[in-house]
Protein backbone atom coordinates (compact mmCIF):
# COMPACT_ATOMS: atom_id res chain seq x y z
CA UNK A 1 0.00 0.00 0.00
CA UNK A 2 2.85 2.34 0.95
CA UNK A 3 4.62 1.45 -2.31
CA UNK A 4 1.50 2.19 -4.27
CA UNK A 5 1.19 5.66 -2.70
CA UNK A 6 4.81 6.38 -3.57
CA UNK A 7 4.27 5.24 -7.14
CA UNK A 8 1.21 7.48 -7.56
CA UNK A 9 3.09 10.48 -6.09
CA UNK A 10 6.00 9.96 -8.49
CA UNK A 11 3.60 9.62 -11.40
CA UNK A 12 1.77 12.87 -10.52
CA UNK A 13 5.05 14.74 -10.01
CA UNK A 14 6.41 13.59 -13.34
CA UNK A 15 3.17 14.64 -15.07
CA UNK A 16 3.38 18.12 -13.49
CA UNK A 17 7.02 18.50 -14.51
CA UNK A 18 6.20 17.48 -18.09
CA UNK A 19 3.26 19.90 -18.27
CA UNK A 20 5.37 22.88 -17.26
CA UNK A 21 8.22 22.17 -19.65
CA UNK A 22 9.08 25.34 -21.64
CA UNK A 23 8.76 25.34 -25.44
CA UNK A 24 11.74 23.63 -27.01
CA UNK A 25 14.67 25.90 -27.65
CA UNK A 26 15.11 24.40 -31.08
CA UNK A 27 12.64 26.35 -33.23
CA UNK A 28 12.48 23.58 -35.79
CA UNK A 29 10.57 21.46 -33.29
CA UNK A 30 7.85 24.09 -32.83
CA UNK A 31 4.46 23.00 -34.16
CA UNK A 32 3.34 25.91 -36.28
CA UNK A 33 0.26 24.63 -38.03
CA UNK A 34 -1.86 21.62 -38.77
CA UNK A 35 -3.11 20.34 -42.12
CA UNK A 36 -6.88 20.16 -41.80
CA UNK A 37 -7.84 18.95 -45.22
CA UNK A 38 -6.11 17.19 -48.07
CA UNK A 39 -7.67 16.84 -51.51
CA UNK A 40 -5.85 14.69 -54.03
CA UNK A 41 -2.07 15.18 -54.31
CA UNK A 42 -0.55 17.01 -51.34
CA UNK A 43 2.99 16.44 -50.04
CA UNK A 44 5.14 17.93 -47.31
CA UNK A 45 8.74 17.74 -46.18
CA UNK A 46 11.17 18.91 -43.55
CA UNK A 47 14.33 20.76 -44.61
CA UNK A 48 16.31 17.55 -44.32
CA UNK A 49 13.84 14.96 -45.60
CA UNK A 50 12.20 13.95 -48.87
CA UNK A 51 8.63 14.75 -49.86
CA UNK A 52 6.04 12.50 -48.28
CA UNK A 53 2.30 12.26 -48.82
CA UNK A 54 0.36 14.48 -46.46
CA UNK A 55 -2.57 13.19 -44.51
CA UNK A 56 -5.18 15.23 -42.66
CA UNK A 57 -4.05 16.21 -39.15
CA UNK A 58 -0.39 16.32 -40.16
CA UNK A 59 1.48 18.75 -37.91
CA UNK A 60 3.69 21.25 -39.69
CA UNK A 61 6.72 22.51 -37.85
CA UNK A 62 8.59 25.67 -38.64
CA UNK A 63 10.56 25.47 -41.91
CA UNK A 64 8.38 22.62 -43.20
CA UNK A 65 7.34 22.81 -46.83
CA UNK A 66 4.03 21.77 -48.35
CA UNK A 67 3.15 21.44 -52.03
CA UNK A 68 0.01 20.64 -53.94
CA UNK A 69 -0.25 18.90 -57.29
CA UNK A 70 -2.66 19.44 -60.14
CA UNK A 71 -6.33 19.73 -59.08
CA UNK A 72 -5.26 19.45 -55.47
CA UNK A 73 -5.98 21.50 -52.36
CA UNK A 74 -4.73 21.64 -48.79
CA UNK A 75 -6.21 23.56 -45.89
CA UNK A 76 -3.69 24.57 -43.22
CA UNK A 77 -4.60 26.08 -39.87
CA UNK A 78 -2.28 27.96 -37.56
CA UNK A 79 -2.39 27.84 -33.79
CA UNK A 80 -4.19 31.21 -33.64
CA UNK A 81 -7.01 29.92 -35.88
CA UNK A 82 -5.82 31.65 -39.06
CA UNK A 83 -6.06 29.44 -42.11
CA UNK A 84 -4.57 29.05 -45.55
CA UNK A 85 -6.30 27.32 -48.45
CA UNK A 86 -3.46 26.23 -50.65
CA UNK A 87 -4.66 25.78 -54.23
CA UNK A 88 -3.28 23.52 -56.96
CA UNK A 89 0.37 23.55 -58.09
CA UNK A 90 1.49 25.66 -55.15
CA UNK A 91 4.49 25.38 -52.87
CA UNK A 92 4.69 27.06 -49.48
CA UNK A 93 7.06 27.06 -46.55
CA UNK A 94 5.76 27.64 -43.04
CA UNK A 95 7.78 29.56 -40.49
CA UNK A 96 6.65 30.22 -36.96
CA UNK A 97 8.78 31.76 -34.29
CA UNK A 98 7.70 32.21 -30.69
CA UNK A 99 9.29 35.52 -29.80
CA UNK A 100 9.57 36.84 -26.29
CA UNK A 101 6.37 38.81 -26.76
CA UNK A 102 4.17 37.26 -29.37
CA UNK A 103 4.17 34.79 -32.21
CA UNK A 104 5.56 35.47 -35.68
CA UNK A 105 4.00 33.47 -38.50
CA UNK A 106 5.53 33.76 -41.91
CA UNK A 107 4.32 31.78 -44.90
CA UNK A 108 6.57 31.84 -47.91
CA UNK A 109 4.84 31.07 -51.18
CA UNK A 110 7.22 30.30 -54.04
CA UNK A 111 4.66 29.77 -56.75
CA UNK A 112 0.91 29.17 -56.97
CA UNK A 113 -2.26 30.42 -55.38
CA UNK A 114 -3.38 30.60 -51.82
CA UNK A 115 -6.31 32.03 -49.91
CA UNK A 116 -5.68 33.48 -46.45
CA UNK A 117 -8.18 34.02 -43.67
CA UNK A 118 -6.19 35.57 -40.87
CA UNK A 119 -7.59 36.01 -37.39
CA UNK A 120 -7.18 39.42 -35.81
CA UNK A 121 -3.60 39.45 -34.54
CA UNK A 122 -2.60 40.42 -31.03
CA UNK A 123 -0.41 43.51 -30.86
CA UNK A 124 2.75 41.46 -30.41
CA UNK A 125 1.82 38.85 -33.04
CA UNK A 126 2.52 39.07 -36.74
CA UNK A 127 1.20 37.22 -39.77
CA UNK A 128 3.33 37.66 -42.84
CA UNK A 129 3.13 36.26 -46.34
CA UNK A 130 6.34 36.38 -48.30
CA UNK A 131 6.56 35.87 -52.07
CA UNK A 132 9.67 35.99 -54.28
CA UNK A 133 8.98 39.68 -54.93
CA UNK A 134 7.05 41.00 -51.93
CA UNK A 135 6.26 40.78 -48.29
CA UNK A 136 2.73 41.37 -47.00
CA UNK A 137 1.86 42.02 -43.35
CA UNK A 138 -1.65 40.96 -42.49
CA UNK A 139 -3.85 41.74 -39.50
CA UNK A 140 -7.34 40.24 -39.39
CA UNK A 141 -7.75 40.03 -43.12
CA UNK A 142 -9.03 37.69 -45.80
CA UNK A 143 -7.88 37.58 -49.35
CA UNK A 144 -6.02 35.75 -52.02
CA UNK A 145 -2.46 35.71 -53.31
CA UNK A 146 -1.29 34.50 -56.70
CA UNK A 147 2.41 34.14 -57.49
CA UNK A 148 3.23 33.45 -61.13
CA UNK A 149 6.19 31.44 -62.35
CA UNK A 150 8.33 34.60 -62.58
CA UNK A 151 7.59 35.44 -58.97
CA UNK A 152 5.32 38.41 -59.71
CA UNK A 153 2.62 38.75 -57.09
CA UNK A 154 -1.07 39.55 -57.26
CA UNK A 155 -2.65 40.26 -53.90
CA UNK A 156 -6.47 40.51 -53.65
CA UNK A 157 -7.84 41.87 -50.36
CA UNK A 158 -11.46 40.95 -49.55
CA UNK A 159 -11.68 42.22 -45.99
CA UNK A 160 -9.33 44.17 -43.73
CA UNK A 161 -6.05 45.82 -44.70
CA UNK A 162 -2.69 44.50 -45.89
CA UNK A 163 0.60 46.39 -45.89
CA UNK A 164 2.69 45.31 -48.84
CA UNK A 165 6.32 46.01 -49.71
CA UNK A 166 8.38 45.00 -52.74
CA UNK A 167 11.59 43.20 -51.87
CA UNK A 168 13.75 44.21 -54.83
CA UNK A 169 14.24 46.99 -57.38
CA UNK A 170 12.22 50.11 -56.58
CA UNK A 171 11.10 48.51 -53.33
CA UNK A 172 7.83 50.39 -53.40
CA UNK A 173 5.29 49.83 -50.65
CA UNK A 174 1.60 50.49 -50.09
CA UNK A 175 -1.51 49.69 -48.11
CA UNK A 176 -4.15 47.57 -49.80
CA UNK A 177 -7.67 47.96 -48.47
CA UNK A 178 -10.69 45.69 -48.84
CA UNK A 179 -11.98 45.57 -52.42
CA UNK A 180 -8.58 46.42 -53.87
CA UNK A 181 -5.83 44.37 -55.45
CA UNK A 182 -2.12 44.98 -55.65
CA UNK A 183 0.33 43.80 -58.28
CA UNK A 184 4.03 43.67 -57.43
CA UNK A 185 6.29 43.19 -60.46
CA UNK A 186 9.88 42.14 -60.82
CA UNK A 187 11.05 45.76 -60.87
CA UNK A 188 9.73 46.30 -57.38
CA UNK A 189 6.77 48.47 -58.41
CA UNK A 190 3.60 48.18 -56.34
CA UNK A 191 0.35 49.13 -58.11
CA UNK A 192 -2.93 49.19 -56.25
CA UNK A 193 -6.31 49.22 -58.04
CA UNK A 194 -9.89 48.22 -57.42
CA UNK A 195 -10.20 44.46 -57.71
CA UNK A 196 -11.47 43.31 -61.08
CA UNK A 197 -14.39 40.90 -61.39
CA UNK A 198 -11.86 38.23 -62.34
CA UNK A 199 -9.79 38.89 -59.20
CA UNK A 200 -12.86 38.70 -56.99
CA UNK A 201 -14.11 35.54 -58.69
CA UNK A 202 -10.77 33.88 -58.20
CA UNK A 203 -10.71 34.90 -54.55
CA UNK A 204 -14.25 33.56 -54.05
CA UNK A 205 -13.44 30.34 -55.88
CA UNK A 206 -10.44 29.82 -53.64
CA UNK A 207 -12.91 29.05 -50.86
CA UNK A 208 -13.91 25.83 -52.60
CA UNK A 209 -12.40 23.14 -50.44
CA UNK A 210 -15.31 20.75 -50.16
CA UNK A 211 -15.05 17.64 -52.30
CA UNK A 212 -18.38 16.46 -53.71
CA UNK A 213 -19.45 14.19 -56.52
CA UNK A 214 -22.11 13.57 -59.12
CA UNK A 215 -22.97 9.96 -59.79
CA UNK A 216 -23.64 8.81 -63.34
CA UNK A 217 -25.17 5.35 -63.61
CA UNK A 218 -24.72 3.78 -67.01
CA UNK A 219 -25.19 0.25 -68.37
CA UNK A 220 -21.37 0.10 -68.46
CA UNK A 221 -21.00 0.90 -64.76
CA UNK A 222 -21.24 3.78 -62.32
CA UNK A 223 -19.01 6.82 -62.72
CA UNK A 224 -18.38 9.59 -60.24
CA UNK A 225 -17.47 13.12 -61.24
CA UNK A 226 -15.68 14.64 -58.25
CA UNK A 227 -15.64 18.42 -57.98
CA UNK A 228 -14.74 21.18 -55.54
CA UNK A 229 -17.60 22.99 -53.90
CA UNK A 230 -17.87 25.72 -51.29
CA UNK A 231 -17.76 24.63 -47.66
CA UNK B 1 -76.85 24.73 10.12
CA UNK B 2 -79.69 22.98 8.33
CA UNK B 3 -81.18 26.29 7.25
CA UNK B 4 -77.79 27.38 5.82
CA UNK B 5 -77.62 24.21 3.68
CA UNK B 6 -81.12 24.84 2.37
CA UNK B 7 -80.17 28.43 1.58
CA UNK B 8 -77.05 27.39 -0.38
CA UNK B 9 -78.94 24.72 -2.32
CA UNK B 10 -81.66 27.23 -3.14
CA UNK B 11 -79.10 29.67 -4.48
CA UNK B 12 -77.55 26.95 -6.70
CA UNK B 13 -80.98 25.87 -7.96
CA UNK B 14 -82.09 29.43 -8.78
CA UNK B 15 -78.76 30.22 -10.43
CA UNK B 16 -79.03 27.15 -12.63
CA UNK B 17 -82.57 28.08 -13.61
CA UNK B 18 -81.49 31.50 -14.84
CA UNK B 19 -78.09 30.46 -16.28
CA UNK B 20 -77.73 31.55 -19.92
CA UNK B 21 -77.22 28.52 -22.19
CA UNK B 22 -73.81 28.68 -23.79
CA UNK B 23 -71.66 26.88 -26.29
CA UNK B 24 -67.89 26.91 -26.26
CA UNK B 25 -65.84 25.69 -29.16
CA UNK B 26 -62.68 23.76 -28.42
CA UNK B 27 -60.28 23.22 -31.30
CA UNK B 28 -57.54 20.84 -30.41
CA UNK B 29 -54.33 22.81 -30.09
CA UNK B 30 -52.19 19.90 -31.20
CA UNK B 31 -54.25 19.54 -34.33
CA UNK B 32 -52.05 18.44 -37.18
CA UNK B 33 -52.37 19.98 -40.58
CA UNK B 34 -53.07 16.55 -41.96
CA UNK B 35 -55.97 15.96 -39.57
CA UNK B 36 -57.39 19.33 -40.43
CA UNK B 37 -56.98 18.65 -44.14
CA UNK B 38 -58.96 15.45 -43.69
CA UNK B 39 -61.64 17.34 -41.83
CA UNK B 40 -61.87 20.32 -44.15
CA UNK B 41 -62.11 18.25 -47.29
CA UNK B 42 -64.42 15.51 -46.05
CA UNK B 43 -68.13 15.64 -46.49
CA UNK B 44 -68.63 13.32 -43.57
CA UNK B 45 -68.18 14.71 -40.09
CA UNK B 46 -68.36 11.32 -38.45
CA UNK B 47 -65.59 9.94 -40.60
CA UNK B 48 -63.32 12.91 -40.08
CA UNK B 49 -60.67 12.95 -37.40
CA UNK B 50 -61.58 14.67 -34.15
CA UNK B 51 -60.90 18.31 -34.85
CA UNK B 52 -63.25 20.20 -32.56
CA UNK B 53 -65.57 19.69 -29.61
CA UNK B 54 -68.41 21.88 -28.45
CA UNK B 55 -68.94 22.34 -24.75
CA UNK B 56 -72.67 22.95 -24.42
CA UNK B 57 -73.97 24.29 -21.18
CA UNK B 58 -77.78 24.13 -21.29
CA UNK B 59 -78.76 21.59 -18.68
CA UNK B 60 -81.78 19.48 -19.53
CA UNK B 61 -82.63 21.58 -22.54
CA UNK B 62 -83.27 20.28 -26.03
CA UNK B 63 -81.09 22.22 -28.42
CA UNK B 64 -80.04 22.40 -32.04
CA UNK B 65 -76.47 22.98 -33.10
CA UNK B 66 -75.32 24.53 -36.37
CA UNK B 67 -71.72 24.54 -37.53
CA UNK B 68 -69.97 26.53 -40.26
CA UNK B 69 -66.57 25.88 -41.82
CA UNK B 70 -65.29 28.85 -43.80
CA UNK B 71 -62.06 29.35 -45.70
CA UNK B 72 -60.07 32.40 -46.66
CA UNK B 73 -57.49 31.66 -49.33
CA UNK B 74 -54.02 33.20 -48.96
CA UNK B 75 -54.29 36.70 -50.42
CA UNK B 76 -58.12 36.74 -50.40
CA UNK B 77 -60.03 39.33 -48.38
CA UNK B 78 -63.17 37.39 -47.46
CA UNK B 79 -64.11 34.05 -46.03
CA UNK B 80 -66.23 31.70 -48.12
CA UNK B 81 -68.24 28.81 -46.76
CA UNK B 82 -66.78 25.39 -47.42
CA UNK B 83 -69.43 23.48 -45.52
CA UNK B 84 -72.14 23.79 -42.92
CA UNK B 85 -74.40 21.41 -41.04
CA UNK B 86 -77.38 21.67 -38.72
CA UNK B 87 -78.49 18.96 -36.31
CA UNK B 88 -81.88 17.74 -35.34
CA UNK B 89 -82.93 18.69 -31.78
CA UNK B 90 -81.04 16.75 -29.12
CA UNK B 91 -80.78 16.82 -25.37
CA UNK B 92 -77.86 19.11 -24.69
CA UNK B 93 -74.52 17.51 -24.02
CA UNK B 94 -70.92 18.09 -24.87
CA UNK B 95 -70.06 16.67 -28.25
CA UNK B 96 -67.31 16.49 -30.81
CA UNK B 97 -67.47 16.56 -34.59
CA UNK B 98 -67.15 12.80 -34.84
CA UNK B 99 -70.21 12.39 -32.56
CA UNK B 100 -72.41 14.24 -35.01
CA UNK B 101 -74.57 11.79 -36.92
CA UNK B 102 -74.60 9.38 -33.98
CA UNK B 103 -77.76 8.01 -32.42
CA UNK B 104 -78.75 11.01 -30.35
CA UNK B 105 -77.27 13.79 -32.51
CA UNK B 106 -78.64 13.44 -36.01
CA UNK B 107 -77.86 15.73 -38.92
CA UNK B 108 -80.95 17.53 -40.22
CA UNK B 109 -79.31 19.23 -43.17
CA UNK B 110 -75.84 19.90 -44.50
CA UNK B 111 -74.03 21.57 -47.36
CA UNK B 112 -70.58 21.21 -48.87
CA UNK B 113 -69.05 23.32 -51.61
CA UNK B 114 -67.42 20.59 -53.65
CA UNK B 115 -65.47 23.03 -55.83
CA UNK B 116 -63.82 24.60 -52.80
CA UNK B 117 -63.17 21.21 -51.26
CA UNK B 118 -61.46 20.10 -54.48
CA UNK B 119 -59.43 23.31 -54.49
CA UNK B 120 -58.34 22.60 -50.93
CA UNK B 121 -57.40 19.07 -51.86
CA UNK B 122 -55.28 20.34 -54.71
CA UNK B 123 -53.22 22.35 -52.23
CA UNK B 124 -52.50 19.09 -50.47
CA UNK B 125 -52.59 20.60 -47.01
CA UNK B 126 -54.46 23.40 -45.26
CA UNK B 127 -53.55 26.75 -46.71
CA UNK B 128 -54.81 30.14 -45.58
CA UNK B 129 -57.32 30.78 -42.79
CA UNK B 130 -60.12 28.50 -41.69
CA UNK B 131 -62.93 29.72 -39.44
CA UNK B 132 -65.03 27.30 -37.46
CA UNK B 133 -68.23 28.67 -35.93
CA UNK B 134 -70.80 26.81 -33.86
CA UNK B 135 -74.24 28.15 -33.05
CA UNK B 136 -76.54 26.90 -30.31
CA UNK B 137 -80.27 27.27 -30.95
CA UNK B 138 -83.30 26.28 -28.96
CA UNK B 139 -85.27 23.22 -30.06
CA UNK B 140 -87.21 25.21 -32.67
CA UNK B 141 -83.86 26.27 -34.22
CA UNK B 142 -85.32 29.77 -34.44
CA UNK B 143 -83.79 31.38 -31.37
CA UNK B 144 -80.03 31.68 -31.17
CA UNK B 145 -78.87 30.97 -27.62
CA UNK B 146 -75.12 31.25 -28.01
CA UNK B 147 -72.29 30.96 -30.51
CA UNK B 148 -68.54 30.64 -30.56
CA UNK B 149 -65.88 30.83 -33.24
CA UNK B 150 -62.24 29.95 -33.73
CA UNK B 151 -59.91 30.81 -36.58
CA UNK B 152 -57.06 28.55 -37.62
CA UNK B 153 -54.30 30.03 -39.69
CA UNK B 154 -52.09 27.91 -41.91
CA UNK B 155 -49.71 30.35 -43.47
CA UNK B 156 -47.30 27.91 -44.97
CA UNK B 157 -48.65 27.03 -48.38
CA UNK B 158 -46.02 24.35 -48.97
CA UNK B 159 -47.23 21.11 -50.47
CA UNK B 160 -47.50 18.04 -48.35
CA UNK B 161 -47.25 15.79 -51.35
CA UNK B 162 -44.53 17.25 -53.53
CA UNK B 163 -43.09 15.83 -56.71
CA UNK B 164 -39.30 15.88 -56.43
CA UNK B 165 -38.74 14.60 -59.94
CA UNK B 166 -39.45 15.22 -62.81
CA UNK B 167 -39.08 18.96 -62.41
CA UNK B 168 -41.21 21.53 -64.11
CA UNK B 169 -39.96 22.73 -67.50
CA UNK B 170 -37.03 20.30 -67.61
CA UNK B 171 -36.35 18.01 -70.56
CA UNK B 172 -35.79 14.31 -69.99
CA UNK B 173 -34.76 11.31 -71.97
CA UNK B 174 -37.73 9.08 -72.70
CA UNK B 175 -36.15 6.09 -71.04
CA UNK B 176 -34.89 7.83 -67.97
CA UNK B 177 -37.71 9.54 -66.13
CA UNK B 178 -37.73 8.66 -62.49
CA UNK B 179 -40.86 9.93 -60.77
CA UNK B 180 -40.07 10.74 -57.13
CA UNK B 181 -42.24 12.39 -54.50
CA UNK B 182 -42.25 13.17 -50.80
CA UNK B 183 -44.04 10.70 -48.56
CA UNK B 184 -47.02 11.85 -46.56
CA UNK B 185 -48.16 10.36 -43.32
CA UNK B 186 -51.27 8.24 -43.41
CA UNK B 187 -50.91 7.31 -47.08
CA UNK B 188 -51.92 3.74 -47.97
CA UNK B 189 -51.23 3.93 -51.72
CA UNK B 190 -49.89 6.39 -54.23
CA UNK B 191 -51.33 6.95 -57.69
CA UNK B 192 -49.75 8.39 -60.82
CA UNK B 193 -51.59 10.15 -63.58
CA UNK B 194 -49.81 11.47 -66.68
CA UNK B 195 -50.95 12.80 -70.04
CA UNK B 196 -49.65 14.54 -73.13
CA UNK B 197 -50.14 18.27 -73.28
CA UNK B 198 -50.67 18.74 -76.98
CA UNK B 199 -51.86 22.34 -76.80
CA UNK B 200 -49.63 24.78 -74.89
CA UNK B 201 -52.70 26.97 -74.28
CA UNK B 202 -54.29 24.19 -72.28
CA UNK B 203 -54.00 24.57 -68.53
CA UNK B 204 -52.06 21.82 -66.80
CA UNK B 205 -55.28 20.59 -65.17
CA UNK B 206 -57.09 20.44 -68.50
CA UNK B 207 -54.21 18.59 -70.10
CA UNK B 208 -54.17 16.09 -67.27
CA UNK B 209 -57.91 15.51 -67.26
CA UNK B 210 -58.67 15.67 -70.98
CA UNK B 211 -55.52 14.43 -72.68
CA UNK B 212 -55.14 10.81 -73.69
CA UNK B 213 -53.61 9.30 -70.56
CA UNK B 214 -50.09 7.95 -70.64
CA UNK B 215 -50.65 6.65 -67.14
CA UNK B 216 -54.24 6.50 -66.03
CA UNK B 217 -54.32 6.95 -62.29
CA UNK B 218 -52.16 3.89 -61.77
CA UNK B 219 -51.88 2.56 -58.22
CA UNK B 220 -48.16 2.12 -57.61
CA UNK B 221 -48.46 1.00 -54.00
CA UNK B 222 -46.67 2.47 -51.04
CA UNK B 223 -43.49 3.58 -52.77
CA UNK B 224 -42.14 7.08 -53.27
CA UNK B 225 -40.39 6.61 -56.60
CA UNK B 226 -40.99 4.73 -59.80
CA UNK B 227 -39.58 4.72 -63.30
CA UNK B 228 -42.22 6.23 -65.55
CA UNK B 229 -41.34 3.74 -68.28
CA UNK B 230 -42.47 0.86 -66.06
CA UNK B 231 -46.03 2.14 -65.82
CA UNK B 232 -46.58 3.72 -69.22
CA UNK B 233 -49.73 2.64 -71.03
CA UNK B 234 -48.50 4.02 -74.33
CA UNK B 235 -45.17 5.19 -75.67
CA UNK B 236 -43.83 8.68 -75.01
CA UNK B 237 -43.52 10.79 -78.11
CA UNK B 238 -40.09 12.41 -78.59
CA UNK B 239 -40.38 16.17 -78.26
CA UNK B 240 -43.76 16.01 -76.51
CA UNK B 241 -44.75 17.82 -73.33
CA UNK B 242 -46.05 15.74 -70.46
CA UNK B 243 -48.16 16.68 -67.42
CA UNK B 244 -47.99 14.48 -64.35
CA UNK B 245 -49.61 14.37 -60.93
CA UNK B 246 -49.14 12.09 -57.95
CA UNK B 247 -51.88 11.51 -55.43
CA UNK B 248 -51.97 9.69 -52.13
CA UNK B 249 -54.84 7.73 -50.75
CA UNK B 250 -55.32 8.47 -47.07
CA UNK B 251 -56.91 5.61 -45.23
CA UNK B 252 -60.27 6.29 -43.68
CA UNK B 253 -63.94 5.34 -43.75
CA UNK B 254 -65.51 4.70 -47.15
CA UNK B 255 -62.18 3.90 -48.77
CA UNK B 256 -60.29 6.96 -47.67
CA UNK B 257 -59.55 10.13 -49.58
CA UNK B 258 -57.00 11.51 -51.97
CA UNK B 259 -54.39 14.18 -51.38
CA UNK B 260 -53.02 15.52 -54.65
CA UNK B 261 -49.61 16.92 -55.54
CA UNK B 262 -49.18 19.90 -57.78
CA UNK B 263 -49.11 19.09 -61.48
CA UNK B 264 -45.68 19.21 -63.10
CA UNK B 265 -45.03 19.63 -66.81
CA UNK B 266 -41.86 18.52 -68.53
CA UNK B 267 -40.67 17.60 -72.00
CA UNK B 268 -39.22 14.57 -73.72
CA UNK B 269 -36.01 14.89 -75.68
CA UNK B 270 -36.24 14.41 -79.40
CA UNK B 271 -33.00 12.69 -80.45
CA UNK B 272 -33.59 13.90 -84.01
CA UNK B 273 -33.74 17.53 -82.96
CA UNK B 274 -30.90 19.94 -83.55
CA UNK B 275 -31.02 20.91 -79.89
CA UNK B 276 -30.38 17.34 -78.77
CA UNK B 277 -27.53 16.96 -81.22
CA UNK B 278 -26.02 20.16 -79.85
CA UNK B 279 -26.24 18.70 -76.33
CA UNK B 280 -24.36 15.60 -77.46
CA UNK B 281 -21.64 17.77 -78.99
CA UNK B 282 -21.41 19.92 -75.86
CA UNK B 283 -21.10 16.84 -73.65
CA UNK B 284 -18.35 15.43 -75.84
CA UNK B 285 -16.48 18.73 -75.76
CA UNK B 286 -16.73 19.21 -72.04
CA UNK B 287 -15.64 15.64 -71.30
CA UNK B 288 -12.63 16.06 -73.57
CA UNK B 289 -11.68 19.24 -71.73
CA UNK B 290 -11.42 17.20 -68.55
CA UNK B 291 -8.72 14.96 -69.98
CA UNK B 292 -8.76 11.32 -70.90
CA UNK B 293 -11.20 9.23 -68.88
CA UNK B 294 -13.31 6.15 -69.48
CA UNK B 295 -16.59 8.03 -69.47
CA UNK B 296 -15.36 10.31 -72.25
CA UNK B 297 -14.08 7.35 -74.23
CA UNK B 298 -17.37 5.43 -73.98
CA UNK B 299 -19.31 8.48 -75.04
CA UNK B 300 -16.94 9.35 -77.86
CA UNK B 301 -17.12 5.79 -79.20
CA UNK B 302 -20.92 5.90 -79.20
CA UNK B 303 -21.15 3.18 -76.57
CA UNK B 304 -23.03 5.36 -74.12
CA UNK B 305 -26.65 6.20 -74.79
CA UNK B 306 -27.73 9.31 -72.82
CA UNK B 307 -31.26 7.90 -72.58
CA UNK B 308 -29.88 5.05 -70.52
CA UNK B 309 -27.95 7.00 -67.94
CA UNK B 310 -29.21 8.21 -64.60
CA UNK B 311 -27.53 11.18 -62.95
CA UNK B 312 -27.71 12.06 -59.26
CA UNK B 313 -26.00 14.56 -57.05
CA UNK B 314 -24.38 13.40 -53.81
CA UNK B 315 -27.55 14.29 -51.88
CA UNK B 316 -29.62 12.05 -54.14
CA UNK B 317 -31.16 14.82 -56.21
CA UNK B 318 -31.68 13.82 -59.80
CA UNK B 319 -30.04 15.86 -62.55
CA UNK B 320 -31.10 15.85 -66.17
CA UNK B 321 -28.57 15.24 -68.91
CA UNK B 322 -28.79 18.90 -69.82
CA UNK B 323 -28.23 19.99 -66.20
CA UNK B 324 -25.14 17.78 -66.01
CA UNK B 325 -23.70 19.39 -69.13
CA UNK B 326 -24.45 22.89 -67.83
CA UNK B 327 -22.87 22.05 -64.49
CA UNK B 328 -19.67 20.64 -65.94
CA UNK B 329 -19.34 23.54 -68.38
CA UNK B 330 -19.77 26.05 -65.55
CA UNK B 331 -17.43 24.21 -63.18
CA UNK B 332 -14.84 22.70 -65.49
CA UNK B 333 -12.03 24.25 -63.44
CA UNK B 334 -13.40 22.74 -60.26
CA UNK B 335 -13.74 19.19 -61.57
CA UNK B 336 -11.15 17.07 -59.79
CA UNK B 337 -11.46 13.69 -61.48
CA UNK B 338 -13.85 11.19 -63.06
CA UNK B 339 -13.59 7.67 -61.73
CA UNK B 340 -15.47 4.44 -62.28
CA UNK B 341 -16.74 2.75 -59.12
Amino acid sequence: MKNLKLLVTILILSLIITAFQPLPNNPSAYNAAIVLKVIQDVKHKKPTTNWINTKPATQLETADQLKTGSKSVAVVRFVDGSSLRVRENTTITIFADKKERGLLKNTKIDVGKMRFDVEKQQEEDEFIITTPTAVATIRGTSGFVNVDENGQTLLVVETGVVDVRALFGAQQSGTVEAGNSSFINLEGNVTINSSTEQDLNEARNSMRTNEKYIQIQTPQGTFRVYYLDFE
Amino acid sequence: MKSLKIFVLSIIFVTSLFAQPSIRLIVFPELTTMDFANFATLNDLQGAPRVFCAEINAPNQTVVMKGDVEWKKVGASDFVTIAWFITRPFLSRNLCNDDIGNVDVRIYDHYANTDLIKENMRFGKPTGEYRLTVYLYDSTSQNLLSSDTRTLIFLNPAQTLTIINPRTNQTYDAGNILVEWTPISGASDYYIKASDRSDPNQSLEEALQRGIPLVNDRNVGLVTSINLRDILERELRPGSEIVLQVSANIQGPAGGRRIYSEIVNFSIFNPESQYYQQLITRFNNVLNRLGENELARLFRDGQLDPSKIQIRKEDGTIMTFEELINFIEMNANNILRIVKD
